[in-house]
Formats: structure tokens, sequence, C-alpha cells
């Protein structure tokens, strides 16, 4: 019984506390008695209103303090309502200012200049407070409907960020993916070509990958690569960067390093992979895993007309030869000789 | 107290007394420099700062429910944008009659609304 009581009484007044705002105005008048009119009549509707009596002041608060709504007069000394109107709009303010011009002035050239400059709604004077208040309910509907786009606006663009960072990172080695790679190279080239600063491609490549994922299951496979990747991301200093560049194949961008700089990077992960456990999950087994590496690096290996890509190529070539050459082992590309060759 | 429209005042107060002489001070705090104003523009023969003048007091008139001021000052104000003629000394002078009964009739507002409340 008193449940179904306090639910007849509560609810509509729950239902309309959800819906009303409580709107942060200022009104802008220079007759102080009608400010204070308006004034009051927002404050017996639970909103917050300040008053001020003219445009520049009103400017000044409006850059300190966040309005929802404010009801300006059109005629005033200095700035007038026309211009404080202007002024709001080309100011980006956060979130929405809604603005009702108050103006003994009539007629539809009037309501057009008015709106023009930028106001949302207009009334004329001498104001009228049941008109205000209905006049209220599309302020409020239409501060409401910005303050939700901005808000999903926001959203969008957290989401946004994060999806162009994860779909440039490879989910299984955590590392940049090939897109990453592809996006950032001529930058990072750019960077070092200016700087005059030396740089190592490495390139390299599981030994017998495919064995590997045959003889023990492709799950086992990407454990392998993931312990591959942890690895190499520990071996590698914060300005060096690694990408997945291939199914089994990554390349490194080795910062400030030249040929035998990056061969003895590259040595030194080949060897760390070589002497790290593989372990296989639920047994005792792990195999062994050893990757080759072709290095080549800027300025050694740099042929202008080819650019970076010649240099990703001649890496490329490198690792093909310590393939050849028995695997598990680090070969470096043959040195670019412009002199010789223009000569 | 034909000079004022009571129910308007009334309106506008949101039937509070207490506000309603707030109000009407304002008005009355507010005018003395407005009327200077219009006097000076007028003997000055001044059209454009005539006009701005009497729409500000308008303003002020209308929202009190001084309708009579309000009104003439609106005429004054309209044949002074079109600057038809030099502002006429005519029409201050009933302004300033008009101004004489509205202050009154505030003072008589006042004194009924304060006996009556207290």
């Amino acid at each position: 019984m008193s449940l179904l009581e306090s639910h007849g009484e509560n609810r509509p007044t729950l239902e309309s506390k959800a819906d009303a705002q409580v709107l942060n105005a200022l009104v802008v008048d220079d007759e102080p008695s009608v400010g204070r009119v308006v004034q009051r009549a927002l404050e017996a509707w639970g909103h917050t209103a300040k008053i001020v009596t003219d445009g520049r002041e009103a400017l000044q608060l409006i850059l300190k303090e966040r309005f929802d709504l404010v009801v300006t007069d059109w005629e005033m000394p200095g700035i007038d309502g026309l211009d404080l109107c202007r002024r709001i709009r080309e100011v980006r303010l956060p979130g929405y200012t809604y603005v009702i011009m108050l103006s003994v002035r009539r007629g539809k050239t009037n309501l057009m200049r008015g709106l023009s400059a930028g106001a949302d709604d207009f009334m004329a004077k001498p104001f009228d407070r049941e008109e205000l208040r209905v006049r209220l309910h599309t302020a409020e509907r239409i501060i409401r409907l910005e303050s939700k786009l901005s808000q999903a606006n926001d959203e969008l663009r957290g989401l946004n960020e994060g999806l162009l960072k994860k779909s440039r990172i490879d989910p299984l080695m955590e590392i940049n993916n090939r897109l990453a790679f592809e996006e950032q190279i001529s930058q990072f080239h750019e960077i070092c070509v200016e700087r005059e600063v030396a740089y190592g491609i490495v390139m390299c490549d599981v030994d017998h990958f495919k064995r590997l994922n045959d003889r023990f299951g492709h799950q086992y496979g990407d454990e392998v690569l993931r312990q591959l990747a942890r690895v190499i991301r520990s071996s590698l200093r914060s300005e060096d960067l690694a990408f997945r560049y291939g199914g089994e194949e990554i390349l490194l961008l080795l910062y400030r390093q030249h040929l035998d700089g990056a061969e003895r990077a590259a040595d030194r992960i080949r060897q760390k992979i070589a002497s790290s456990p593989f372990p296989m999950p639920g047994t005792e087994m792990s195999a062994h895993v050893t990757v080759s590496c072709g290095v080549a690096s800027y300025p050694e290996n740099f042929d202008s007309t080819t650019g970076w890509m010649g240099l990703v190529g001649s890496a490329d070539q490198a690792l093909y030869k310590a393939k050849n050459a028995g695997r598990n082992r680090v070969m470096t590309a043959e040195l670019y000789e412009s002199a010789a060759k223009t000569a | 107290m034909g000079s004022i429209n009571v129910e308007r005042l009334r309106d506008v107060s949101m039937e509070d007394n207490e506000f309603m002489i707030e109000l009407v001070d304002l008005f009355l705090d507010d005018m003395p420099e407005q009327l200077d104003r219009l006097r000076k523009a007028v003997e000055q023969a001044d059209t454009d700062s005539t006009a701005k003048a009497a729409h500000r007091i308008k303003g002020a008139a209308g929202n009190v429910g001084a309708d009579r001021l309000s009104q003439i000052c609106g005429e004054l104000e309209q044949s002074s944008r079109a600057a038809e003629a030099a502002p006429s000394p005519a029409a201050l002078a009933e302004i300033e009659v008009e101004w004489a009964r509205v202050r009154e009739g505030c003072g008589v507002l006042k004194d009924e609304t304060t006996s009556g409340s207290g």
C-alpha cells in the first residue's frame, strides 16, 4: 500500500527531474530592471543566472566561464547584442552556447539580422516570461543534443585513435606490422639523411620455420614467433624499431648504426635466439630455433637512385646469402661504391 | 495610478511584492540618468542621440509597465530616427510630464504594497 502510494507520487517528479537541465545562464542588458526580471525568471525555473550590463563585460565573462545560455539585449552601448553574438560564434568555446536575443525591434528584417549574427532565437520586448519559458524548451533540447553529439564525437575520436594504433601492430608478435613500416620508413630515412646519421636495416628470418610448423603444429609455430619477438624487443634500444615484415620475417631499423655496428647488433640477437629455450607448452620439450640475418646500412650500401627501397633489397639479398651459407648466421650486403660506378 | 500598468508589473514580479519593489527601485534609480541624456540630446538637436536615449527609456519603462511613457518615447525615437525634424522640445515636455506621473505612481504603488503586506 505504502509502496503503491510512493510510486504514484514520485514517478512524475522523478521523470521531470531526469528531464530537467540546470542551465548556467548569462543575462546581458543595459537596463538593470530588465536584466533582473530575466534573471529572476530563470532562477525560478531552477537555472543559475548572472547579469552583466554591457557586451564587453559579457564577452570577458564568457571567455572565463562556461554558459549554456546567453540572453542578450540588442541595443547596448559599446559591444551590442549583434556584435556579442558574432564574437561568441567566432571564439571556439567548449560546448554549445545558446543565444536568445531580446529586443524591442520587430519585423522580419531585424529577426533575420539577429539570426544571421549567430543568435539561436529572437524574442520581442517587453519581456514576456511565459514566452521565454516555452522558448527555453527548444533551447534545452538543442543544448542537450549538442552535448550528446560532442560526447559521441569524443568517444568516436578516441575509438578511432585506438583503431589506428591497433591496425599498425601485429597482434601475435606485438610489434609494428608491415603497414606501419610502409608508413614510417620514408620519414625515418629522411630524418637520418637530414641529421647525417647512419642507420642499419636488418632482415631477420626464422630458419626452417615451415618444418617447425609441420612437425609441431601451427600453435607451437605461433608460440615460437611470440617468444622470438620478446627476445628481439628486449635486445633493442628505444630508438630502434622492429616490424613484422612477412610471415616469419622481422625487419629491424637500427638508428645511428653503421654497417659494422648493425652487423654486431644482429649477431648478438642471433646468438641470443640460438641460446634461448622455446618450450612447448604442456611438455618437457623445447625446439632449437635459429635465425638468419641480412644487414645493409645507410650510407654504406645506399644508392640514391633506388633509395631506402634499394637498402631493403640489399638486406634481403644478404639474408639470402646467409641462408645459402648454412643458416644461423649474419651476412652483410655488398658495399655500394658510387665512385666506382660513376667512373 | 493610470501611469503604471500594475498587471504587467505584478506579472514580471511573479507576484512577489518584495521583488516588485526591487524592480521599481531599479527603474527609479536608472531613470534620472537616462532622462538627462535625453534632455541633452534634445537640447543639442542631436537626432541620433535622441533616438538612442528615447529607445533606452522606452525599454526600461515598458518592462515595469509604464506603458504610456514607453509609448511616447517610442514615438520620439521613431521621428528622430526618420530625422523628419530636429527633436521637438514639445515631445520632451510631454515625456517629462508623463515621467512625473510615473514617478508618483511608483511611489503610491510602493506605499500600498508595503502597507498591504506589512
